[in-house]
C-alpha cells in the first residue's frame, strides 16, 4: 500500500521539486532526480522482494453517478514487477548517466523534471488494473516523449521530430481510447484482469474481442514504432541520447507489448494474435534491413530497436506469453547499455553522431568500448548473453506455431542483428578517425557518471543469462516446455558466423571493396530504398499533406473562418448588448443596491404568495 | 472542542506578535491551523451538545482549515489585522459546519458576518473604504431580515434541532421567505448581489479571497443542511424559486464578467457566477445525488477562488497589476504566477483534471437526475461563456507582450509559493479522485 502511494505520487512531486529546485540551483535538479529515482527503484526492488502469494490488488472507483463507474484500480503481479524493474531500474541509471552527458545544458531543470513525470507515467501504466489508469500512463508518456525529443526546441528538426511523434503515436491512441468506449458499451467491463479471465470462459463476443484487441494492438503499433507507424521512432533520436536511451529503447517502446501481454488471454481468445504475428514480422524485416545502412549511430540503434520489439511482438503473436516478455527483458536492459555507449561515445566526441566520422575510438575510451561490444553481443544473439535465449525461443516458438511468413522475416531479421551492430561498432571504434575535427579532440569519459552506469548494465546483461528459465518461470507463474526445433542452433550459430565473417571483411579489410560495391547502380538504389526506411514516411507524409491537409482540413478551415466564426463574431453585440442592460443595476451606490436587494425579497414574497393562494 | 479552543487561543495571541514581521505569527496561526485539521481528521470535532461531526462535515472542514493556513501563508506585513480574524472564522467556520441547531445556525450567522466586516476593514484607501461600507450596510439589511424571519419562525417551532423542526403552515412558509432573503445576500445571489460585484473587487484582495471563498461556502453548506426540511416540504416552490435565481445568477454574472476591464472586477463577477451554480443542487434537492454536487462545488471552488485572488493580491502588492492591460505577458515577468493563475482559471472554467470540471459534471448531473434539463443546458451554456472571460485573461498572461509597460521581474515569496502550492495540490487532488467527496457524502 505504501509502495502505490510511492508510485503514484512521488514521480510527480519529485518532477515539481526537480523544477522548482533547480530553478534557484541547476545542481539540485540532479540530486533531486538522482534521489527520487533512487527511492523509486528501490521501492521496486522492495514489492520485487516481498511479493506475497497474491497479486497487489486494490479496488478504487475513479467516479460513479448514475450508470457511470469508471474503476482506477491497481494490480501489481510478476508481469507488473518485471515491467517496475525495468522502468524504474533503467530510469534510475539513466538519470545517474545524465549528469555528465546533460552536464552542460543550462535547461537541466525541464529535462529532469520531464525524465520523473515520464518515470510517474510509465509506472502508471504498468500498475493499473483498469484500461483508464492504463489510458492515463499511456498519454502522460506520450507527452513526456514529445515533450523530451523537442527537448532542444529551438532547432527546428528537434521540434518537428517531436510533433511528428506526438501525432504518430497520437493517430494510435485514438483506437485506444475507442477500444475502451468500446468495451464499456459491449462489455461493461474495461478491468484488464476481468477482460482475461471473461476471454478465457469465453463470455465476450468474439467480434467485439476481435475489434477491440485489434484496435489496442494499432495503439501498441504507434508506441512500439511498428509498421508502418514506426518513422517517428527514427526521428525520434533527435532528442538527448539519454531521452532516446530510456525513452525510446528501452522503456516507452515496450508499453505495446505489454499491454498486449497484459490481455495476452483476451488476444488468444481472438484471432488477433495472427495478425500481431504478421504485422511484426514484417517490421522485424523491415527495421533490420534498414539498420544495416543508416548512417547516424543513433538511427542505427532505433532500426534495431524497432526490429527487436518486433520480435518480441512476434513471440506474443505466435502465442508464447514468455518468449516474448522474456525478450522484451532482455532488450530493455542491453538496448538501454548500447544507447548509453551511444551517449557516451557521442559525449566523448563532442556530440558527432555520425558514424562514419568517427573511428578509432577503442584508445581513448577501452571500457565503453569493451560494454558496447557486451550489449552487441547480447543483441546479435550470441550465447551466452541474455539476448540469445529469448531470440533463440521466439525463432523456436515462431518455425513450431508461425506461418512460413513469420519465421522466415523473424530468422532474417534475427540473423541479420549481428550485421549492423557489428558494423556499428567497428565504425566507431577501429580504425582511424575518419574527420579532421574530432581526431585528437576526443576526451576520456568520467568514472562515476559514465563508466560505472554502464559496466552495470553491461554485468546485468551478461548475468541474467544464468536467470532465463527462472525469469520466465516468474513472468508466466509456471515452468513452460521449450520447443526444440532440430538443427536452428547450429544454423543460426553459422548465420551468425557468416554475416560476422563478411561485416568484418568488408569494414576492416575491404573497404575499397565496399566502395566499389555500393558505387554499383543497383546497389545505390537498394541503399536508398533501405536509408529511407522503404518510403514509409514519404507516403504517409504524402497521404496526410494531399488528402488530410490540403483536403479535409482545408475545407474544415473555410467552414470554420466563413461560417462559424461568423457566427461567433456576431455574439459579440449582442452579449455587449445583455452586458449594458445587466450594467443598469450596478451604479456603485449602495442605495441602489438595497433598492435590488428589496426587488429580489419582492420576487421571494410574490412567489410566496402564489403558494399561499395555492395557484 | 480543542480545535476551537486551540484557534480562539491563538487568535487572541497573535496580535502580541504584531509587532514587526509578522512571521511568528503566521507560524503561530499556521501551526494552529494545522492541529485543528488534525484533529477534525482523527475524528475529534467539538463535540458539544448542538454540534455533530459527520464525514461529509468532516472532509469540509479539513479543506476548510487547510484553505486558511494556505491563505495564512501567503500574509504579508499588508494582512497583519486579518491574522487573528482569519482564525476566529476558522473557529466559525467549523462551529457553523458542525451545528445541528437552528438558534446556533442564526447565531454563528452573525458572528461569520461580523468578522467578515472586521476582514473587509483592512482599510488602507478611499476605495478599500468605500467596499467596507458597501459591504457593511447590505449586511446590516441582511440581518435585519434574516433576524425578522427567525422571528417568526421560532413563533410556531418546538425545538431548534434539526431532527425536530416543525413546520406549521403558511407561518413557517413565510419566515423561510424572509430567511433566504437574508442568507441570499451572504451568497450573492442576484438581485441580492449589487455590494459584492464592488466590495469583493474593492476591499485588501486577500480579504476578498477569505470572502469570497471560504465564507461563501461555509454558509451555503450550513444553510443547505438548516433548511434542508424547508426544501423538501415544499418541493414545487423550491424547484421554481431556486432554479430562477440560479439562472439569473449565472447569467448575470458571466455576463457582467465578459467585458471588464478590472481583474478584481472579473473574479467576483466570476464569484457571483459560482454561486448561481451553487444553487442548482438546492433546486436538485429531490435528487440523491444533489448534496454530493453541494459539497463537490465547495470544496473545489474553495481552492481555487481562493488562489486566484490571493495571487492578484500578490500581484497588485508587488507590481500594481490592476486591469487586463496591466496583467500582459505576465509570464515573462512571472512564470509562477502566471503558472497558477492560469491553472486555477482553467478548474474555475471546468477544464477536466482540476476540480472544477468534475464539481461541474456532478452538479449537472444531479440537475439531471431530478428532472431539470432546461435548468442543467442553461448552467451549461453559461459555462461556456464563462470561458470566454478566463480563456481572455490567459489571452493576456501568455499570448501577449508586455510593450512598452513595466516589464521589471515580479517576485513571488516563499510564503506565497507554499500558500499557492497547497492550494494547487487540492485544485488537482479533487481534480482527479472523486472518491473522498462521494465516499464522506454517502454515494
Amino acid at each position: 500500500m505504501t509502495s502505490v502511494s510511492i508510485y503514484l505520487i512521488l514521480p510527480y512531486v519529485g518532477a515539481a521539486l526537480a523544477f522548482i529546485l533547480g530553478k534557484m540551483n541547476q545542481k539540485l535538479a540532479f540530486w533531486v532526480a538522482e534521489i527520487v529515482g533512487a527511492i523509486l527503484f528501490g521501492t521496486s526492488v522492495y514489492v520485487f522482494m516481498h511479493y506475497g502469494e497474491t497479486p497487489i490488488d486494490i479496488d478504487y472507483t475513479w467516479i460513479a453517478y448514475g450508470n457511470l463507474t469508471l474503476p482506477l484500480g491497481i494490480y501489481i503481479d510478476h508481469l507488473s514487477i518485471v515491467m517496475l524493474l525495468i522502468a524504474t531500474g533503467l530510469g534510475f541509471a539513466d538519470i545517474h548517466f545524465a549528469h555528465d552527458y546533460m552536464g552542460d545544458d543550462p535547461d537541466q531543470p525541464r529535462y529532469y523534471a520531464k525524465v520523473l513525470f515520464f518515470i510517474g507515467g510509465m509506472i502508471l501504466l504498468v500498475i493499473a488494473k483498469d484500461l483508464i489508469g492504463a489510458f492515463a500512463g499511456w498519454e502522460f508518456m506520450g507527452l513526456a516523449s514529445y515533450l523530451l525529443i523537442s527537448f532542444w526546441f529551438k532547432t527546428k528538426s528537434a521540434a518537428d521530430a517531436g510533433m511528428q511523434a506526438f501525432l504518430y503515436t497520437r493517430f494510435g491512441d485514438i483506437f485506444l481510447l475507442a477500444a475502451i468506449g468500446l468495451l464499456v458499451y459491449f462489455v461493461g467491463n474495461i478491468n484488464m484482469v476481468d477482460l482475461d479471465s471473461l476471454a478465457k470462459a469465453g463470455e465476450i463476443d468474439k467480434t467485439v474481442a476481435f475489434i477491440t484487441a485489434i484496435f489496442i494492438f494499432l495503439a501498441a503499433v504507434g508506441k512500439s514504432g511498428q509498421f508502418p507507424l514506426y518513422p517517428w521512432l527514427m526521428n525520434a533520436m533527435e532528442g538527448p541520447t539519454t531521452v532516446s536511451a530510456l525513452i525510446h529503447g528501452a522503456t516507452m517502446v515496450n508499453s505495446g507489448i505489454y499491454i498486449v501481454a497484459r490481455l495476452f488471454d483476451f488476444y488468444a481468445y481472438t484471432d488477433a494474435l495472427l495478425v500481431v504475428a504478421n504485422v511484426a514480422a514484417l517490421s522485424a524485416f523491415i527495421g533490420a534491413t534498414s539498420a544495416l545502412v543508416q548512417k547516424e549511430i543513433k538511427k542505427i540503434l532505433a532500426y534495431s530497436t524497432m526490429s527487436h520489439l518486433s520480435i518480441a511482438f512476434v513471440g506474443l503473436g505466435v502465442g508464447s506469453l514468455a518468449a516474448g516478455m522474456l525478450h522484451l527483458m532482455n532488450h530493455a536492459i542491453f538496448k538501454a547499455l548500447l544507447f548509453l555507449s551511444a551517449g557516451a561515445v557521442i559525449y566523448i566526441a563532442h556530440h558527432t553522431k555520425d558514424a562514419w566520422k568517427l573511428g578509432g575510438l577503442i584508445k581513448t575510451a577501452p571500457y565503453v568500448a569493451l560494454f558496447m561490444a557486451m550489449g552487441s553481443m547480447s543483441l546479435a544473439g550470441l550465447p551466452p548473453f541474455s539476448g540469445f535465449f529469448s531470440k533463440d525461443m521466439i525463432i523456436a516458438e515462431a518455425i513450431t506455431h508461425g506461418s512460413p511468413f513469420v519465421y522466415t522475416l523473424v530468422t532474417i531479421a534475427g540473423l541479420l542483428s549481428i550485421a549492423y551492430i557489428t558494423r556499428l561498432w567497428i565504425l566507431i571504434f577501429l580504425g582511424e578517425p575518419r574527420n579532421e575535427d574530432i581526431a585528437g579532440h576526443v576526451h576520456a569519459p568520467g568514472n562515476f557518471f559514465i563508466r560505472l552506469p554502464l559496466g552495470i548494465l553491461a554485468f546485468v546483461t551478461l548475468g541474467i543469462a544464468l536467470y532465463q528459465t527462472d525469469a520466465v518461470e516468474y513472468i508466466v507463474g509456471h515452468e513452460i516446455e521449450e520447443p526444440h526445433v532440430k538443427g536452428l542452433l547450429v544454423g543460426l550459430l553459422l548465420g551468425m558466423a557468416t554475416l560476422f565473417a563478411i561485416v568484418v571483411g568488408l569494414y576492416v579489410k575491404g573497404m575499397n571493396l565496399l566502395e566499389k560495391i555500393s558505387k554499383h547502380r543497383f546497389m545505390q538504389i537498394i541503399h536508398q530504398l533501405l536509408f529511407r526506411g522503404y518510403y514509409v514516411e514519404a507516403g504517409i507524409t504524402f497521404i496526410s499533406k494531399n488528402i488530410v491537409v490540403n483536403g479535409i482540413a482545408r475545407a474544415l478551415r473555410w467552414v470554420d473562418t466563413y461560417m462559424i466564426d461568423w457566427v461567433v463574431n456576431a455574439t459579440v453585440p449582442f452579449a455587449r448588448m445583455i452586458f449594458r442592460g445587466f450594467r443598469i443595476g450596478h451604479t456603485g451606490r449602495i442605495g441602489d443596491y438595497i433598492g435590488t436587494y428589496a426587488i429580489g425579497v419582492a420576487i421571494i414574497v410574490v412567489a410566496i404568495l402564489i403558494i399561499v393562494k395555492g395557484v | 472542542m480543542n480545535s476551537l479552543i486551540i484557534l480562539i487561543g491563538a487568535g487572541l495571541l497573535v496580535p502580541l506578535f504584531f509587532k514587526g514581521k509578522i512571521v511568528i505569527a503566521k507560524y503561530i496561526a499556521t501551526a494552529a491551523f494545522a492541529f485543528a485539521a488534525f484533529n477534525v481528521f482523527m475524528g475529534h470535532g467539538i463535540s458539544m451538545e448542538y454540534f455533530t461531526l459527520t464525514p461529509d462535515i468532516q472532509l469540509l472542514e479539513i479543506v476548510v482549515l487547510i484553505v486558511l493556513a494556505a491563505t495564512m501563508m501567503t500574509f504579508s506585513g499588508f494582512e497583519r489585522p486579518l491574522v487573528s480574524q482569519t482564525l476566529f472564522l476558522g473557529a466559525a467556520s467549523m462551529a457553523m459546519l458542525e451545528t445541528n441547531n437552528f438558534l446556533m445556525f442564526i447565531v454563528l450567522f452573525e458572528v461569520i458576518a461580523i468578522i467578515s466586516y472586521v476582514l473587509g476593514a483592512n482599510i488602507r484607501s478611499r476605495l478599500n473604504a468605500e467596499g467596507a461600507i458597501k459591504m457593511f450596510v447590505a449586511g446590516a439589511t441582511a440581518s435585519g431580515f434574516i433576524l425578522l424571519g427567525f422571528a417568526l419562525f421560532a413563533m410556531v417551532t418546538p425545538s431548534f434541532n434539526y431532527a425536530e423542526i416543525a413546520i406549521r403552515g403558511n407561518f413557517t412558509l413565510v419566515a423561510v421567505g424572509i430567511m433566504l432573503a437574508g442568507i441570499f445576500y451572504k451568497m450573492t445571489i442576484v438581485p441580492m448581489h449589487g455590494w459584492a460585484g464592488d466590495a469583493y473587487a474593492q476591499i485588501n484582495h486577500s480579504a476578498a479571497a477569505i470572502l469570497s471563498s471560504v465564507i461563501k461556502v461555509v454558509v451555503v453548506i450550513a444553510t443547505f443542511k438548516a433548511f434542508y426540511i424547508f426544501l423538501q416540504a415544499y418541493l414545487n416552490t423550491t424547484v421554481l424559486l431556486f432554479s430562477f435565481f440560479a439562472i439569473i445568477t449565472m447569467t448575470l454574472g458571466n455576463f457582467m464578467a465578459l467585458f471588464q476591464k478590472k481583474i478584481a472586477k472579473i473574479l467576483s463577477f466570476s464569484s457571483i457566477a459560482h454561486a448561481g451554480y451553487m444553487l442548482i443542487p438546492f433546486a436538485a434537492i429531490a435528487s440523491g445525488y444533489s448534496y454530493t454536487a453541494l459539497v463537490y462545488l465547495a470544496v473545489a471552488y474553495i481552492f481555487m477562488q481562493t488562489s486566484v485572488f490571493l495571487l492578484l493580491n500578490d500581484l497588485r502588492r508587488e507590481a500594481h497589476i490592476k486591469t487586463l492591460d496591466d496583467i500582459r505577458g505576465l509570464y515573462q515577468r512571472s512564470p509562477l504566477h502566471a503558472l497558477f493563475f492560469t491553472i486555477q482559471l482553467l478548474s474555475l472554467a471546468g477544464v477536466p483534471i482540476m476540480a472544477g470540471f468534475i464539481s461541474k459534471a456532478v452538479t449537472f448531473w444531479a440537475g439531471v437526475d431530478a428532472g431539470l434539463w432546461p435548468l442543467v443546458l442553461i448552467a451549461a451554456l453559461n459555462s461556456a461563456l464563462s470561458v470566454g472571460y478566463y480563456a481572455w485573461v490567459i489571452k493576456h498572461i501568455y499570448f501577449d507582450t508586455t510593450d512598452g509597460y513595466n516589464t521589471s521581474k515580479i517576485y513571488m515569496t516563499p510564503g506565497s509559493l507554499l500558500g499557492q502550492l497547497i492550494l494547487l495540490a487540492g485544485t488537482i487532488y479533487f481534480g482527479i479522485f472523486a472518491a473522498p467527496v462521494f465516499v464522506s457524502t454517502g454515494i
